[in-house]
């Protein structure tokens, strides 16, 4: 596949970028925005020799998913130029990218898309939902520097309020439009398949996360549902389909 | 002593005045009457002015009905929970009559009312009541979809009309087809050209493919799947001659007196316990019963096999192969009708206008949480500072 030494070559940008990140800012960012260039083309290429936009397997969906936590941290992390956190999410989108590329290659080859999927609800619903993961994971990511910091810093607790609120909207817009779509193609809004139900259950959790909040349960003890609430995220994404596969299920 | 605040004004009362503290510079605040006891907070002032204090009490009475069991966080946060865990199970026992179940069920309907409790005794923000009366539209748009609508899959051969159990309309299928995708079996493409009847007349035709369905009087006709489920004819091979037709149907092999008839197709051949059935529509193992008769008897039967085609050939001097099959195929129609799905869609709209604006809105300044109370005193309570969260509470 022509797409693949472009995905390499952001893996290497993005551990670069982690590792940069901890002794200063400025080489931290050019490496993690050559990484999302790169690629943002190896995925251009892959829609190309696919015939279709990149969601319609795991393979597609785990290199989306890598861009978007880079993609998300540039756009609203790195302004708070705190170097331990921005290492941390690049090591996230490290991590998954990694991940995405150590799948057998079988899961690497592109398959025409079946009826049920020739639709543009794919591209909307399925990136709505990752960026919503992909929100999520930076949520993560800062929650557990946050356990390990002595201090109490305020900022990234702001930091991590503000990614779940991310988050939560894009998944409540990838619920919705996943709803929409169902109804377009099954008949039925909501199947209580594994993978919605799932989804809804790491939907709860950040509800959760909101209103616990408002009972005092804030700083560490909302940094512990953050953390929470994305095992769940990968429960969704990976648990449900390895290990409750249904209609919902795209290797 | 007590520092109290009232809408967005903090007072401090001392000695039989009141003195306005300051103006919190607050866009839509949420919180509403907040009494501190000073034994908590020390630089708090006494009220002793008599009708401040009747205010005060009196705006502290709405605050505590809020309070109520039924409209409490604590149980909106218990039911989440709860609710959590019971989609959990659910997911393992992948059942949907579970999700229908009269203590599930249950569950949405408590969590519904205390959403309502909450939401008629509290005053939020613009955002949160929207968000929140979405939530309870989505859910009675459900609630109305199960108890007032039907959901009904047939499957149908091309020519055929087919009634529906929960309606007076019906559906003929003028035409089925499939494309595939030229390197493989997995299917492009497959559509129906459908027409519904009323009261026999056709009121309406389309072509029907997957993701795009046809819509009749609040009636939704999808194209859901397909299937094979007969052959048309068989193709068979008997020591060199080739021969089609349908199943029943009989031909005498040249210079015998044996006559064969192809009596039953499987498309994928599976033996159990002695007894043939097909395991699946697809054609992974196509197999043919063959009845042969010479003259009137029924001399055997045997299967043959188009992937084996040397596999259990019975009589020495005659080879029967099957080399093709004509299928019928059928395409599988669902229909629903949906009542609640216009309310459903309110409910997301609803929703996603609470959390964007949400999202905008942002609160400053000074508040002070209380978080337990007795009789009419506020016993503990804490200020904290909130400064540009974009609060969904």
């Amino acid at each position: 596949m022509h797409s693949s030494p472009f995905f390499i070559i952001a893996l290497i940008a993005y551990g670069l970028s982690s590792l940069l990140y901890l002794t200063q800012n400025r080489w931290g960012t050019s490496a993690a925005i050559a990484g999302v260039i790169i690629q943002t083309i190896g995925l251009v290429i892959r829609t190309v020799e696919a015939h279709h936009l990149p969601f319609a397997n795991l393979y597609e969906s785990i290199l989306f998913f890598s861009l978007s936590i880079v993609f998300l941290w540039l756009i609203v992390g790195k302004r708070y130029k705190i170097r331990i956190v921005s290492a941390s999410a690049l090591l996230i989108g490290f991590i998954v990218l990694l991940l995405g590329l150590f799948l057998p290659s079988g899961y690497k080859s592109s398959t025409p898309l079946m009826p049920a999927l020739q639709s543009h609800w794919l591209e909307f619903h399925v990136a709505t939902c990752f960026l919503g993961y992909a929100a999520f994971a930076l949520a993560f990511g800062i929650s557990v520097v946050y356990l390990f910091l002595k201090e109490d810093t305020a900022i990234l607790e702001e930091i991590t309020y503000k990614s779940i609120t991310i988050g939560f909207i894009f998944l409540t817009i990838g619920i919705i439009s996943g709803a929409v779509w169902a109804k377009y193609a099954w008949g039925r809004c909501w199947s209580w398949d594994p993978k919605e139900t799932w989804a809804l259950i790491t939907w709860l959790i950040y509800a959760l996360y909101f209103h616990l909040r408002t009972i005092g349960w804030r700083k560490k003890k909302s940094a512990w549902i953050a953390i929470i609430g994305f095992l769940a995220v990968i429960f969704t994404y990976l648990g449900v389909t390895f290990l409750l596969p249904g209609l919902h299920s795209y290797m | 002593m007590a520092i109290c605040v009232l809408g967005q004004r903090l007072f401090m009362a001392m000695s039989g005045h009141q003195i306005q503290l300051a103006t919190l510079p607050m866009k839509k605040y949420s919180t509403d009457i907040l009494v501190c006891d000073f034994s908590f907070v020390p630089q708090m002032i006494l009220i002793t002015d008599r009708n401040v204090c009747a205010t005060i009490r009196g705006n502290i009475q709405k605050e505590m009905r809020m309070k109520s069991f039924l409209g409490s966080k604590k149980l909106a946060i218990a039911l989440l929970i709860i609710l959590s865990l019971a989609c959990i199970i659910g997911s393992i026992k992948d059942s949907e009559a579970y999700y229908h179940s009269f203590w599930f069920v249950g569950i949405l309907v408590l969590l519904s009312l205390n959403i309502l409790v909450c939401f008629l005794n509290s005053r939020r923000r613009i955002g949160s009541y929207l968000v929140h009366l979405g939530i309870l539209v989505i859910l009675s748009g459900g609630v109305m979809g199960s108890l007032m609508g039907f959901e009904e899959g047939v499957n149908l051969r091309e020519g055929e009309i087919a009634s529906l159990l929960h309606s007076n309309l019906k559906i003929k299928l003028h035409n089925f087809t499939i494309e595939r995708y030229p390197d493989s079996s997995m299917p492009k493409d497959y559509k129906s050209r459908l027409t519904i009847i009323e009261d026999g007349k056709e009121v309406k035709t389309k072509t029907i493919e997957v993701n795009h369905p046809l819509i009749y009087k609040g009636v939704w006709f999808y194209q859901s799947s397909y299937g094979q489920d007969g052959v048309e004819s068989v193709n068979l091979n008997v020591n060199g001659l080739d021969w089609t037709g349908r199943l029943g149907e009989s031909f005498r092999i040249p210079k015998t007196s044996l006559v064969v008839k192809p009596v039953q197709f499987l498309f994928d051949f599976t033996l159990d316990g002695g007894k043939a059935y097909s395991k699946s529509e697809e054609a992974d193992n196509p197999a043919v019963k063959l009845d042969v008769y010479d003259g009137e008897r029924l001399k055997f039967s045997q299967w043959v096999f188009l992937k084996f085609p040397d596999y259990h050939q019975r009589e020495e001097g005659i080879k029967f192969r099957l080399t093709g099959f004509t299928a019928i195929p059928y395409s599988g129609i669902q229909v629903v009708k949906d009542p609640g799905l216009v309310v459903f869609w309110i409910g997301c709209c609803l929703f996603l206008a609470g959390i964007v604006s949400s999202f905008f809105v942002t609160v400053h300044g000074l508040q002070l949480s209380v978080h337990g109370y007795k009789k009419n005193k506020i016993v503990n309570c804490e200020p904290t500072t909130v400064n540009g969260y974009h609060s969904l509470e």
